[in-house]
């Protein structure tokens, strides 16, 4: 039963955003295009990376023949999910917004921590039959080090709109990991909601198993290292005490010959 | 004509693995699943040359070492793994790159396998997130299946539209990629080689061809051979037009009208 209030509350909380899209949709003019908003990425400002943001004028590739300026907005959390910044940049026809964040935002990030973009159309007109958009943009991730490459990680989860009751929520990575060469994993979990998030984790490998455990803050992120050398397999899996939209962690692997590879799980 | 049904609503799908050992890297993959077979095929210049099948156990994980070891390395190959008998619709495959120093791995969708003769629409690629300065290269990785069989006779091309980021066309060229194959499409390299200018950075629109793709960015160090590679975003993450069908008619003109068929 009390697991029950909360997927009751979730799925009112989704109906609620169906039926303003719908509205959206109907009436673009009055209520404004529908926009799927605040979607969410983690960044990194530390010893190891910075952070590129690219973001397309998508409406240039789905409707060429259109011309409305996108504005985004920018906000970006330190990793206690406070508010360090936000900024608006605007976004012509054709042109990508390709910026460091710290430049975007025009002031210095925290080590790492979540930001959120969402974005505004010039007019809604001759773009109907797009249907529901999503400001979508890609996040680079630039070594400070002159040997590792630019990792790289795409968004498609959005801030909750509804802070979701606790409930328990198991999960297992769907990556596999294990190198002759690995050395370690750094896991980053954001949390999407203004309600605090704790994560249990735990790492098998072959020969044993390493748990750790995370307090995320509203909007704030953690950073989870983890022990694990050599071929493995290793493979996460985890527990939520709350079903937050950004569910999934981002690994960022570490290699004996110094070297850096993400990706999200 | 139950069977029939079947066969429609059940579409057959391919793990696309691409193969990265032009930029010296041995491709794999990983998968949990409740497949009763693992099947594995090469293609190499189109032509599939080598079938591997395993029974999958609880965590599988495979190397191009494994499933093709006495095949000569090319770099057009491409690798499809197929779970016979897998029922989530949903399900995700990890892609796995190695070259000694470090792996990579992206998580990624099957594909649809079609039938032959099947009428393919074409796609469009947003490479707006090109890192272009002098110790990288970013690579767009296409690899693509047009079916089991022979491949087509006419042509898979796709048209490469450069702009930078302030908008201003600067060439628009096209390319041929072989059917069943995997094609690296080097972002400055190609730039140069039309001496377009990298110095206001680079946005690609890349729109076409007639085969089922998938599709990666690979940034490449060139000093250490060190990778990063993330999938594609197809349309559908930006809009929902090319999933209804209501809209997608206009969305098809509006999209790729201008492209010469």
């Amino acid at each position: 039963m009390t697991a029950l209030v909360p997927k009751i509350l979730a799925r009112a909380s989704r109906a609620a955003d169906a039926f303003h899209m719908r509205l959206k949709k109907a009436r673009p003019a009055l209520f404004g295009p529908p926009i799927r908003q605040n979607m969410i990425q983690l960044y990194r400002h530390d010893a190891d990376f910075d952070t590129i943001v690219s973001i397309p004028h998508h409406l240039s590739f789905l409707a060429p023949d259109t011309n409305i300026d996108i504005t985004y907005a920018l906000r970006v959390f330190d990793r206690h999910g406070g508010l360090v910044g936000s900024c608006e940049h605007q976004v012509k026809h054709f042109e990508t917004l390709q910026e460091p964040l710290s430049k975007l935002l025009g002031r210095e990030l925290d080590e790492h921590g979540m930001f959120v973009v969402s974005c505004h159309y010039s007019s809604p007109s001759g773009i109907d039959f797009l249907g529901m958009t999503s400001p979508q943009f890609m996040t680079i991730f630039m070594p400070r080090g002159e040997r590792t490459a630019p990792q790289i990680t795409h968004s498609h989860l959005y801030m909750d709109r509804v802070p979701p009751l606790k409930s328990k929520y198991p999960r297992r990575s769907a990556l596999l990991e294990g190198d002759a060469n690995l050395t370690g994993i750094s896991y980053f979990l954001m949390n999407s909601s203004q309600a605090t998030t704790n994560v249990d984790l735990t790492l098998s490998g072959p020969a044993s198993s390493l748990a750790r455990s995370v307090r995320l803050k509203p909007f704030g992120t953690g950073r989870v290292d983890m022990d694990a050398v050599g071929e493995g397999p290793f493979e996460l899996t985890y527990e939520l005490d709350r079903a937050i939209n950004h569910r999934k962690p981002i690994a960022f692997r570490r290699f004996a010959s110094g070297l850096i590879t993400a990706a999200h799980s | 004509m139950h069977n029939f049904a079947i066969g429609v609503i059940l579409v057959q799908r391919r793990l696309l693995v691409p193969s990265l050992a032009s930029i010296g890297y041995e491709p794999g993959f990983a998968v949990r699943t409740n497949a009763s077979l693992i099947r594995v095929r090469t293609f190499q210049n189109g032509s599939l040359t080598s079938t591997f099948e395993t029974r999958p156990r609880n965590l599988n994980r495979f190397w191009r070492s494994q499933w093709a070891r006495d095949l000569p390395v090319l770099a057009n190959e491409l690798h499809t793994v197929e779970l016979e008998g897998e029922t989530n619709s949903e399900f995700e495959g990890e892609l796995l790159f190695r070259n000694g120093q470090q792996q990579n791995a992206v998580l990624t969708g099957l594909v649809p396998l079609r039938a032959p003769g099947f009428k393919f629409s074409p796609i469009l690629h947003q490479a707006h997130y090109n890192v272009l300065f002098d110790q990288f290269e970013t690579s767009v990785a296409f690899a693509n299946l047009a079916g089991e069989g022979d491949p087509p006779a006419h042509p898979n091309k796709l048209q490469v539209e450069f702009r930078n980021l302030k908008a201003d066309v600067l060439v628009v060229t096209e390319i041929e990629i072989g059917y069943n194959s995997t094609y690296l499409l080097p972002v400055r390299g190609l730039a140069q080689i039309h001496g377009t200018p990298v110095d206001r950075g680079l946005s690609l629109r890349i729109r076409g061809g007639s085969s089922q793709f998938a599709i990666f960015t690979v940034f490449q160090n060139h000093s250490s051979g060190a990778l990063g590679i993330e999938h594609s975003l197809p349309p559908m993450y930006f809009t929902e037009a090319p999933f209804n069908p209501e809209l997608r008619p206009r969305f098809q003109k509006a999209a790729f009208g201008d492209l010469r068929s």
